[in-house]
C-alpha cells in the first residue's frame, strides 16, 4: 500500500518515544491524513501546530484508536501498536484529553477520575480508596479540588483538569492535550503550562495542540507543522521562527492588512434607541450606515450576542426602538425581521447556522422558499442554480449536492452565509463569524464582508472576540460592557488598548456602583 | 401548583449559588418537602387520615409499586425507559401461577421461574434497546404490547384462582411482621439492595456514568451494551418479582394483571426524582415517590374524590416533577459546556 511512501525523515535520537509512519485516512472522498510520519521524543513538549482541517484532531484519533487508519503504522517505543479504543491506548500509557471535557456531570470528581478502573475490595467499589487516591493524584498536579464534589459544579477549568487528572498516571508515557487553554484564563493556563512542564520531568512525552502561537513558542522543545493533512516539517522549536511558523502553516504569508475604505457610507441602514431587556442590556443606542461594518467588541457574556438576537427579533420582551431603513420596526420575531431584510449569522454554526445533514443546497435555499417556489411546489432547478452561484461566489469546497456534514468548519461558515446572502438582506448581524476557521478561510470571509459593504451596501454588524480581526475589517468599532455601550470609536482611534479598557475598565466601574 | 412553582423557583435561586450541584441535592430534598405538605393538606382535610392504621395502609399500597419502581429506575438511571413493566408483572404472574398450579411439585420454586422469565423478558428488552439501537420508547412500547399479547393467547380467557396458588404464597401476602405487612419488608429489602448494588458495585456506578454522558462513557471504554442490557435484566427480574407478589395479593388472576400499572411505576420513578435523562437519582428517591403517589390515592379515597381526579393528579404530579427536572439538567449541563473569554494578545 505505501510503496510511493517518501522516505520517514531519520532523526538521530535515541529510539523515539512514539513513531508515526506512512499514517493515511480519508473521510469519504475528504483526504484527512496523507502519508504522514514522523517522531515524538521522549521527555519533551511537542507543540502540534496547523490550521483547522490540517488534520490534528485526526492524528490524536488515530494515535489514541478512536479512529482506524487507512495505511501506515504507529509505534510505541519501537514497538507497532494498534488501539482498539481509547482505554487500550490509556493502559499502554497513551492518554488525550480533548478539547470538549469528556466527563460525568452527575458524578463526583473521584468517580470521574476512577471510572473503568475503580479501586476494588472484593466485589464492590472501595469509595474511601478512591476518595483517597483521587485527592492524592490532584495534589501531585497542584489542583485544589475536592474530590467528593460533584463536577456539575466544577468550573470549566476545574473541569479540565479532573481530565487531566484522570490521564496522568505513573505509568503515563504519552500525554496529547488538544487545545487545553482555549477556555482557560491566562491564570488558570499558568497552572496548566506548570503541571506541563512537570511532567516533561518526569519523563513523559506532551503533545501539545494549540492556536496561539506565544503559548507553543513558551512552552515547546519541538514543534511540527501539518498542513491539508499533510506532514510539513518537524523541527526543534529553536529553529522555527513565528512568521516561518505561520508561513508553513498557511503555506503562504497571510497577514489581516487594514484595509483603507473605499466609497462612502450612505444613511443609517439599521439605528437602534434605548434597547434594554431585564438583566441583560440596557440602554443601548447606535446605528449601522449602508456600506459600513461595525464591530461590536466586548468580554463574552458581555451581552454582546444577546442584544443581535434581540435585534433579530429572538428577545420579544426587549424595549426600545429599531428602524430599519428609516421605518420603525418591532422585532417580535425572526420572520419579521427576514422580511425587512435583516439577517443574522448565530456564532454556534452547527447547531444554529446549517442545518448539517442537508445537502448545501437545501441549506442555501432554506430562507428562500418563499421565493424559489412555484404554486407551492420548490423549483429544483432554481434552487440548484441559488447554490451554485453562491458557492461559485464564495468558493465554497464541495459539490452542491453534498450534505454540510461533510465540509470543514470553514466551508460550513461560508453555507451559512451564503443562505443568507441568497435572501440579498440589507442589515447583516454577524455573531463571531470566523470563529474556529482557519487563517486563510478567514481572510476569503473578510473579502466578502467587505465587498458585500462597499458593492452590495449592505450594512455589517459584526460582533467578535478577535480583535486584530476587528480592527482589520471594521469601519467603527462599539464596545459593550455587562450590558451597556461603553465606547463607540472610529477605526481610526482604535487599537487593541483603546478597545480593551472600555471593555473592561468601565465594567468594574459599573459593578461598584451597582 | 403553587407549591411546584414555589418549589422550582427556591431552587432557581439556590441552584444559582451553587451551580448544577445544588440543584441536585435540592431535588431530592424537595420531593420530601412534597410528601410532608402532602400530609398536611390531607391531615387538615381529613383528621381520619393521620392514624397508624391509615399509614399502614398507604405502605402497604405503596410496597409493590416501589419494587417495581425500584426496577425502573435501573432503566430510566441510563437515560432509558421501560414501559413494558406492567406486562412483565402479569406474564410472570400469570404464567409462573399457571404452570405451578398444573405441577403442584413447582410450587416452592415459583420465585426460581419468575426469575428466568424476568430475566429472559428483560434481556430482550435490552437486546432491543442496546444492539438493534431500537429508542427505548419505541422498543418497550412494543414489548408492553407483545408480552400482553402473549399472556392473553396463553391464557385463553381463563383465570387462575386463588385456591390454585401456592400457599406459601396467599399466607406471604397475608402476613404482618412487627405491624407492617411482609411486602413492606420485602420492598424495603429490595430497595437496599438495589440501593446498595448501584452505590458499591462497579455495574452501579457505570450505570450512573452512562447515564450521565454517554459519550463520555465511550471514551472511557465502558461497554455501553452491556450496562444497558444489565439494567434491562436487573428491571425484568424485579418486575417479575413484583409481579407474583400482586398476583398473591390479588388472588384471582386473570391475563389482564398489573396491566396499565407502567404509568404509576414511571410516576414513581420521576417525581422521586430519577432523571428521565439519566444519570441521577437513586431507588430510595424512587421509593418516595412512590410513597407520595400512595399517599395520594389514599387521601383522595378518603375525601371520596372520584378517580378521575387521582389521574390528573397523578399525571400533573409527573409533568411537574419532569418540569423541575428540565431545570435541574440545564444547569447541570451548563456546568460542562465550554466558555470561551476574549482572545486578547495585547
Amino acid at each position: 500500500m505505501t510503496i510511493d511512501a517518501p522516505e520517514a525523515v531519520r532523526l538521530p535520537s535515541p529510539g523515539p518515544r512514539l513513531r508515526i509512519a506512512g499514517i493515511s485516512k480519508h473521510f469519504e472522498a475528504i483526504r484527512a491524513l496523507d502519508e504522514v510520519s514522523f517522531e515524538f521524543a521522549p521527555r519533551e513538549i511537542h507543540a502540534l501546530v496547523g490550521e483547522n482541517g490540517a488534520g490534528k484532531s485526526t492524528l490524536v484519533g488515530v494515535i489514541t484508536g478512536l479512529l482506524d487508519p487507512d495505511a501506515g503504522t504507529v509505534e510505541l517505543n519501537g514497538k507497532p501498536v494498534r488501539f482498539r479504543n481509547p482505554m487500550e491506548a490509556r493502559a499502554a500509557g497513551v492518554a488525550a484529553v480533548y478539547q470538549d471535557p469528556n466527563l460525568f456531570p452527575h458524578l463526583s470528581v473521584a468517580e470521574n477520575i476512577f471510572t473503568g478502573q475503580y479501586p476494588r475490595s472484593g466485589p464492590f467499589v472501595d469509595r474511601k480508596a478512591m476518595a483517597r487516591a483521587a485527592r492524592a493524584k490532584l495534589a501531585d498536579l497542584g489542583f485544589d479540588l475536592d474530590p467528593d464534589q460533584l463536577v456539575a459544579g466544577l468550573t470549566v477549568a476545574e473541569a479540565q483538569f479532573v481530565e487531566i487528572a484522570r490521564a496522568v498516571d505513573s505509568d503515563l508515557q504519552v500525554l496529547i492535550l488538544d487545545e487545553p487553554t482555549s477556555a482557560l484564563t491566562p491564570d488558570e493556563s499558568e497552572k496548566l503550562y506548570a503541571m506541563v512542564k512537570k511532567l516533561k520531568v518526569m519523563g513523559t512525552t506532551v503533545v501539545w495542540i494549540s492556536h496561539r502561537m506565544e503559548e507553543v513558542r513558551f512552552l515547546a522543545d519541538t514543534i511540527t507543522v501539518l498542513r491539508d493533512g499533510a506532514h510539513v516539517r518537524t523541527a526543534p522549536a529553536s529553529e522555527l521562527d513565528d512568521e516561518t511558523m505561520i508561513r508553513l502553516m498557511v503555506g503562504r504569508s497571510v497577514v489581516l492588512d487594514r484595509v483603507a475604505r473605499t466609497g462612502s457610507l450612505g444613511p443609517a441602514r439599521l439605528a437602534v434607541e434605548h434597547l434594554s431587556l431585564l438583566g441583560v442590556f440596557d440602554d443601548i443606542s447606535f446605528d449601522v450606515a449602508e456600506g459600513e461594518i461595525v464591530g461590536v467588541a466586548g468580554l463574552v457574556g458581555s451581552g454582546r450576542t444577546e442584544i443581535a438576537q434581540a435585534i433579530f427579533g429572538l428577545s420579544p420582551k426587549m424595549t426600545g426602538t429599531v428602524r430599519v431603513n428609516g421605518s420603525k420596526v418591532a422585532p417580535r420575531s425572526p420572520a419579521t425581521m427576514v422580511d425587512h431584510g435583516v439577517a443574522y449569522l448565530p456564532e454556534n454554526r452547527d447547531t444554529e447556522g446549517v442545518i448539517a445533514s442537508m445537502s448545501i443546497t437545501a441549506n442555501v435555499a432554506l430562507p428562500s422558499i418563499r421565493r424559489l417556489n412555484r404554486l407551492g411546489f420548490m423549483r429544483a432547478r432554481k434552487e440548484r442554480e441559488l447554490a451554485a452561484d453562491q458557492r461559485q461566489a464564495l468558493s465554497i469546497k464541495g459539490r452542491i449536492g453534498d450534505p454540510v456534514s461533510s465540509l470543514s468548519g470553514g466551508n460550513r461558515q461560508k453555507v451559512a452565509i451564503a443562505r443568507w446572502l441568497a435572501t440579498d438582506p440589507k442589515v447583516l448581524l454577524l455573531d463571531e463569524p470566523t470563529h474556529g476557521i482557519d487563517v486563510g478561510t478567514k481572510a476569503q470571509v473578510h473579502d466578502i464582508m467587505r465587498d458585500l459593504a462597499r458593492t452590495k451596501r449592505v450594512a455589517i454588524l459584526m460582533i467578535s472576540s478577535d480583535l486584530p480581526e476587528v480592527l482589520a475589517v471594521c469601519d467603527r468599532v462599539l464596545v459593550i460592557a455587562r450590558g451597556r455601550l461603553t465606547a463607540d470609536i472610529p477605526i481610526a482611534e482604535a487599537s487593541q488598548e483603546t478597545i480593551l479598557t472600555a471593555a473592561t475598565g468601565t465594567s468594574t466601574r459599573t459593578e461598584a456602583h451597582a | 401548583m403553587r407549591t411546584a412553582a414555589g418549589l422550582a423557583h427556591a431552587l432557581r435561586e439556590l441552584g444559582g449559588l451553587s451551580g448544577g450541584a445544588g440543584a441536585l441535592r435540592i431535588r431530592f430534598i424537595g420531593v420530601i418537602v412534597f410528601q410532608f405538605l402532602l400530609i398536611v393538606v390531607f391531615t387538615a382535610l381529613a383528621p381520619r387520615f393521620l392514624t397508624w392504621d391509615n399509614a399502614q395502609s398507604i405502605l402497604f399500597t405503596a410496597a409493590i409499586l416501589a419494587i417495581a419502581a425500584c426496577g425502573q429506575t435501573l432503566v430510566v438511571l441510563t437515560g432509558n425507559l421501560d414501559l413494558s413493566v406492567g406486562s412483565i408483572m402479569g406474564l410472570t404472574g400469570y404464567i409462573v401461577f399457571s404452570i405451578a398450579s398444573q405441577a403442584p411439585g413447582l410450587q416452592p420454586f415459583v420465585i426460581v421461574i419468575a426469575i428466568v422469565f424476568g430475566v429472559a423478558l428483560g434481556a430482550f428488552n435490552g437486546f432491543l434497546v442496546a444492539v438493534l439501537e431500537i429508542p427505548s420508547i419505541v422498543a418497550t412500547l412494543g414489548t408492553l404490547s407483545i408480552y400482553r399479547g402473549l399472556v392473553s393467547f396463553y391464557a385463553n380467557a381463563t383465570e387462575v384462582t386463588s385456591g390454585e396458588l401456592p400457599r406459601w404464597m396467599r399466607t406471604l401476602a397475608e402476613t404482618s411482621w412487627l405491624g407492617l405487612s411482609s411486602y413492606v419488608w420485602i420492598a424495603l429489602v429490595t430497595v437496599l439492595i438495589v440501593g446498595g448494588m448501584l452505590r458499591m458495585l462497579p455495574w452501579g456506578r457505570q450505570i450512573y456514568a452512562y447515564g450521565s454522558n454517554p459519550r463520555a462513557a465511550h471514551f472511557y471504554g465502558l461497554n455501553s451494551t452491556r450496562i444497558v442490557i444489565g439494567a434491562y435484566i436487573g428491571a425484568g427480574l424485579i418486575a417479575a418479582i413484583a409481579g407474583l407478589l400482586l398476583g398473591a395479593q390479588v388472588g384471582n388472576i386473570n391475563s389482564l394483571l398489573a396491566s396499565g400499572i407502567e404509568l404509576s411505576v414511571l410516576a414513581a420513578v420521576v417525581i422521586g426524582g430519577v432523571s428521565i435523562w439519566g444519570g441521577t437519582g437513586s431507588v430510595y428517591g424512587a421509593v418516595i415517590g412512590a410513597i407520595v403517589l400512595a399517599t395520594i390515592n389514599n387521601g383522595l379515597v378518603l375525601l371520596q374524590v372520584q378517580e378521575f381526579y387521582r389521574l390528573v393528579l397523578q399525571g400533573g404530579a409527573i409533568v411537574a416533577a419532569v418540569a423541575v427536572d428540565a431545570v435541574v439538567q440545564k444547569r447541570v449541563q451548563s456546568a460542562t459546556t465550554r466558555r470561551r473569554i476574549m482572545g486578547v494578545e495585547a
